[in-house]
């Protein structure tokens, strides 16, 4: 389903604030090499991280989302009072249950929100809980709605012993205010997909009810963390980012050499590299983070994009493509038409 | 009629397990008081039998859904999938594989978190969709629920229900009329969130071996609300204050739809105990006969299908005319409440 929202719907939606946050805590590859056979030199060229962040024992989902949630609501100019919706994309929650959106409402103060966790698998999850919200916000259902994407994936999600997973991913959540618009403005068009058949390619077998943790298994690395089928996330990465982009742009009526910025889910460089020059974008159109902070899953386009903003690299009238993908296998996209602050109601 | 006009409910579908358990066949076992019984009223629920898991449930649900509505599965533009409970494998993409297996090749899917009262958040979401996008015709909302040891203990497990196995599914669609949607309300207490919630497998404290041995990868409502609720003045604080919110979401929805109670004609409402159910209805001034009562005390509590399973069984069995004014209304752990309002 690809979908023009700006001939639809009572109203224009935009990002009006992003905020991030980032655990301090750093691990490099030469660290993560003493551990595991590789070498910072083999993980940079062939994923592209250098060294990525790592949640410490007292962080929680809930910390950093609501960390990530302030600041985008402060950069919007709001008080948390005025959010009307709150949805966390996440996988891994503080607790099985109840939902950690709610926590996240709690300590935001945001009285008048509704919450609830989108799982879309992680990393499409950001993209996914945009368009989302945009619908929320378009249909005049909410005014304000904040979007969090985050996870701490180095605390059950992967095995650090495992050289296929472990060297991707880090820790880290983003977040934005959508708010309404005049119609015809901020974003243009956006896709949302799923490829069913592959709904294995990323599992985490253990801990539910076909396989539940008992004392037999809750040592087993293979049944406890992420199993990852790495060609084939590659194959279909590098299939439908660039495809993404191309429709978008398309929906939206934008040629692709008109697109100004290009944010990715920063699942592995040579991904990025090779879908940007499959649709004849230079990287000089996109930008990165996977080199500071790896693949952090449903934060990743999130962070990448709050950076651009701060560095300039995005400014009010762009043209900016979001794409997320991965376990699903899905994927999602989005074409923006930037916008500051003032021009929000 | 409301800001949803034309968007309504175009199919539904319910699927139950064939076995089945009665609460007087396990009273014994379990020490339970006739007060409590009556107190209670679910008198039966139906298992799983050890071949079906929710995605099974859910299939089916939702293939009964899609014939109903009369569309094709390629139709379906979006799928949201909940469950209330635990999912088959920690973490995987069973929304992709209902996609899959109901043959949605054009859906794309997901899966909403919100407790018991994911089905309503996920209608609020499918109609303000439609609104938005005039690409998107059918939305299928579809949930499904087990309840199995050793993560949890169906009869024990809270003093507010009794927990059973089922699925249920809807389509929404857009050029609907005759069950339309109205408007929907959603409403998050997140101060109560510490409330019974399951304390181990998250990123605030991973599993680790001895949580096995003490038995706290599990669901057990009771036993962990009262780590908080230690008095009886902390416990009667905190029901005041999930009726006042239950109270409010009521109200917001009749202000929202502009009618007085005396217009609501029927309640859907999620699986809970007798008592809550009274409750709930002399809050809207319904008789108990006009709520979905008759399909709880028959099915128990099924997480967040309880709603669409509830809608379909009272529409097939021709239990709501056409001119009703009926009102949707679950909660769910962390507190969230929503209501809907659906015209016939």
């Amino acid at each position: 389903m690809i979908t023009n929202i700006a001939e639809n719907g009572s109203f224009g939606v935009g990002i009006r604030g992003m905020g991030t946050f980032l655990p301090e805590r750093i691990l490099t590859n030469h660290e993560l090499s003493k551990q595991i056979p590789t070498t910072d030199e083999w993980i940079r060229s062939k994923i592209g991280v250098g060294e990525r962040r790592i949640a410490d024992e007292s962080e929680t989902l809930s910390n950093m989302a609501t960390i990530a949630g302030r600041r985008a609501i402060e950069n919007a100019g709001l008080k948390p009072e005025d959010i009307d919706l709150i949805i966390l994309a996440r996988v891994d929650p503080d607790h099985i249950d109840p939902s950690t959106s709610f926590k996240v409402q709690d300590n935001l103060g945001a009285i008048n929100a509704g919450a609830f966790d989108a799982v879309i698998g992680g990393c499409p999850g950001s993209v996914y809980a945009l368009s989302i919200g945009a619908s929320f916000v378009a249909s005049g259902s909410c005014k304000n709605v904040l979007v969090i994407g985050g996870d701490i994936i180095s605390r059950n999600l992967i095995n650090w012993n495992d050289r296929e997973t472990c060297c991707f991913f880090g820790d880290g959540a983003g977040a934005a205010v959508l708010s309404r618009l005049p119609k015809g403005q901020g974003i243009q068009s956006y896709l949302m997909k799923v490829d069913g058949s592959r709904y294995n390619a990323c599992i985490i077998p253990a801990g539910g009810l076909k396989m539940p943790v008992d004392s037999g298994n809750v040592d087993d690395v293979k049944k406890r963390y992420l199993n990852m089928d790495n060609k084939a996330v590659w194959n279909f990465a590098t299939t439908v980012l660039p495809e993404s982009i191309v429709q978008v742009a398309e929906k939206s009526g934008v040629k692709v050499e008109d697109i100004d910025m290009v944010i990715s889910h920063q699942a592995n460089i040579n991904i990025i590299k090779t879908s940007m020059e499959k649709i004849g974008l230079t990287m000089d159109k996109t930008h990165t983070t996977i080199e500071k902070y790896g693949n952090t899953g449903g934060a990743s386009t999130l962070i990448t994009l709050a950076e651009a903003v701060v560095e300039k690299k995005v400014n009010k009238g762009d043209k900016v493509v979001m794409v997320s993908f991965g376990a699903g296998l899905a994927w999602s996209g989005m074409l923006l038409e930037w916008h500051e602050q003032s021009d929000f109601n | 009629m409301g800001k949803y006009s034309g968007i309504g409910i175009s199919g539904s579908g319910s699927y139950a397990p064939k076995n089945v358990m009665y609460t007087d066949h396990v009273k014994s076992i379990f020490n339970f008081t006739e007060a409590y019984i009556q107190k209670i009223g679910i008198s039966k629920v139906h298992i799983a039998d050890e071949t079906e898991y929710p995605t099974d449930m859910a299939i089916q649900a939702s293939k009964d859904a899609i014939k109903d509505a009369g569309i094709l599965p390629e139709d379906i533009n979006i799928i949201i999938y909940s469950y209330g409970g635990f999912p088959e494998y920690f973490m995987w993409a069973e929304y992709a594989k209902i996609q899959y297996e109901i043959g949605a090749i054009n859906a794309s899917a997901m899966r909403f978190d919100q407790a018991c009262n994911a089905q309503i958040i996920a209608l609020d979401y499918a109609v303000s969709k439609i609104k938005a996008d005039e690409n998107i015709n059918h939305i299928l909302i579809v949930s499904a629920d087990m309840f199995k040891e050793p993560i949890v203990n169906r009869w024990k497990t809270a003093d507010a229900c009794i927990w059973g196995d089922g699925a249920s599914a809807a389509i929404i669609s857009r050029g609907v009329t005759d069950h339309e949607i109205i408007d929907v309300v959603n409403m998050t207490d997140g101060a109560l969130n510490h409330l019974w919630r399951i304390p181990v497998g998250g990123t605030v404290t991973p599993l680790e071996p001895e949580h096995i041995e003490q038995n706290l990868f599990r669901i057990d409502m009771n036993r962990f609300a009262l780590e908080y609720l230690k008095d009886d003045a902390e416990r009667e604080r905190v029901s005041k204050r999930i009726v006042n919110t239950n109270i409010k979401t009521f109200e917001k929805l009749l202000e929202k739809i502009k009618k007085e109670k005396s217009d609501v004609n029927k309640i859907i409402t999620y699986n809970v105990g007798k008592f809550i159910i009274e409750n709930i209805s002399k809050m809207l001034c319904v008789n108990l006969a006009d709520t979905s009562w008759e399909y709880g005390s028959q099915h128990g509590h099924m997480g967040p299908a309880d709603i669409f399973f509830n809608y379909d069984q009272m529409k097939k069995n021709n239990k709501i005319k056409s001119g009703d004014l009926v009102v949707l209304f679950s909660a769910g752990t962390g507190f969230s409440t929503a209501s809907a309002a659906i015209q016939f």
